[in-house]
């Protein structure tokens, strides 16, 4: 690839930054609930984009199915048990506004610290021996032939421990919030009802 | 080629975009954004010939799958007030 | 090889006008419907048409097959899906009475309406309907709705 087409890659990516600042924008400024939910999908689709375009396949394909297909539909039941337009708001929360400009300035101070895209400089790029230790050793010490595999579950085991903990909440949260109401749906008088009428029809 | 599709693709991205934020209805909104769920589609398989490894449709085809399902459980929400109603309505009766 | 890159190039180049015209007519169409119609068409015909140039370019430029079978898979199932979400687009829309609109804004209904009735001399009001179609749609799906209600009582 010839230097041209990278620097036409970074206008793509940065116009597809561009895009996604514009519809978080957007999604802010609605007070329709629903359309905000539409357009949530949308932030996702482009910022899967994003990823891809940034060589992160495995990060767009996590995200096209959950943040564009699954959440979508998660957020869809919730409104199903609220209402569809947000609630007036009548003041103003400056404390907030500032803790959150606080808290952003500082995750930007720390990514400053990191190695910028692609640099040939950082640890895992100047280190070839790290590398090559994965893709030849892994074999021997975990005993896994893909490599991928052996690098997600063993060496970095504890991310993805973390990561694993993370979903696992988010599951049982999910599950929470179905099972009370299909417990009380058991206890519904209406289904003991239909039961009875089952063992009518039966007996008839 | 490539590089021209993208750049067509980039631009009615935008263009399908303002649709999604200014959309007097709901349903307009709706409909850009499902349109952009195509257009990203072809800007995924598109920009994996661009840069010379056309390994990426998967994700393409993926999307293509998710882009669907998303938008008719938004119609479904619409026709019935929420997302459960075709399922279980024989078990409420 | 160069055959190929015309062919592949000439379809590339179609699909992007239909698509670039579809986006530029659902910014520039004055109602919904109309902006359905600009955005539907365009979208799948533009995938199509790019899809086969690239399908092309993948089988004999890049020499692989499977993303060639890929993208193929990827016309199918966008050639059932796309005019399908269109289609439930439409009718959600129809079913929330948008009904389409005239350049000056009023209701396509009331437009033919006039136009018909205005030159005769006829009195509008009577002639009128006092259920438009988007009304109908709905009462039809509300009677279908206690027909099948009634019906299961039957079959319980």
């Amino acid at each position: 690839m010839n230097v041209d087409a990278i620097v036409i890659e970074n206008i793509i990516v940065m116009v597809l930054l561009t895009l996604l600042i514009v519809v978080a924008v957007g999604i802010i400024m609605l007070n329709d609930l629903l359309t905000a939910v539409i357009l949530s999908g949308l932030y996702s689709l482009l910022s899967a984009t994003v990823f891809v375009a940034m060589d992160a396949v495995d990060v767009a394909l996590t995200e096209a199915a959950v943040g564009a297909g699954i959440s979508t539909i998660i957020l869809l039941g919730t409104l199903s048990f609220t209402k569809r337009i947000q609630k007036p708001q009548e003041h103003n929360n400056y404390v907030a506004l500032v803790i959150v400009c606080i808290t952003g300035g500082a995750l930007i101070y720390g990514t400053l610290d990191l190695p910028s895209y692609g640099d040939p400089n950082s640890p895992a790029n100047s280190n070839p021996q790290l590398a090559q230790h994965y893709l030849t050793e892994s074999k021997k010490e975990i005993d896994i032939p893909n490599v991928v595999t052996s690098v997600l579950a063993s060496y970095r085991g504890y991310d993805t421990l973390g990561e694993t903990a993370v979903v696992f909440t988010a599951g049982i949260g999910v599950l929470s919030l179905l099972g009370l109401r299909r417990r009380r749906r058991k206890e519904d008088p209406l289904l003991t009802e239909k039961q009875q009428r089952k063992q009518q029809n039966e007996d008839n | 080629m490539f590089l021209v599709l993208v750049i067509v693709i980039v631009i009615s991205l935008i263009l399908v975009m303002v649709r999604a934020l200014l959309g007097p209805t709901l349903y307009d909104r709706l409909l850009a954004v499902n349109s952009a769920g195509t257009k990203v589609v072809i800007l995924i398989a598109a920009y994996g010939f661009l840069t010379g490894r056309p390994d990426f449709v998967d994700i393409a085809l993926l999307y293509a799958l998710i882009n669907y399902i998303a938008t008719i459980a938004v119609l479904k929400f619409f026709e019935y007030g929420d997302l459960g109603s075709g399922g279980y309505q024989e078990d409420d009766l | 090889m160069l055959l190929v890159d015309i062919v592949s190039g000439v379809f590339i180049f179609v699909g992007c006008l239909f698509v670039f015209g579809g986006a530029v007519g659902l910014i520039r169409m004055p109602d919904f419907y109309t902006r359905l119609h600009a955005a539907s068409v365009t979208d799948t015909g533009g995938l199509l048409f790019i899809t086969i140039g690239l399908v092309l370019q993948a089988a004999f430029v890049f020499d692989n097959p499977a993303a060639a079978i890929k993208l193929t898979l990827t016309i199918i199932f966008l050639f059932f899906t796309a005019p399908t979400a269109s289609h439930a687009v439409a009718k959600a829309a129809l079913m929330a009475n948008i009904t389409p609109q005239c350049q000056n804004g009023k209701s396509v209904v009331d437009e033919s309406l006039n136009s018909l009735y205005s030159d005769k001399g006829k009195d509008l009001s009577a002639v009128l309907m006092p259920v438009d179609p988007p009304e109908i749609m709905s009462n039809f799906a509300e009677s279908k709705a206690e027909s099948e209600l009634n019906n299961k009582d039957k079959s319980t």
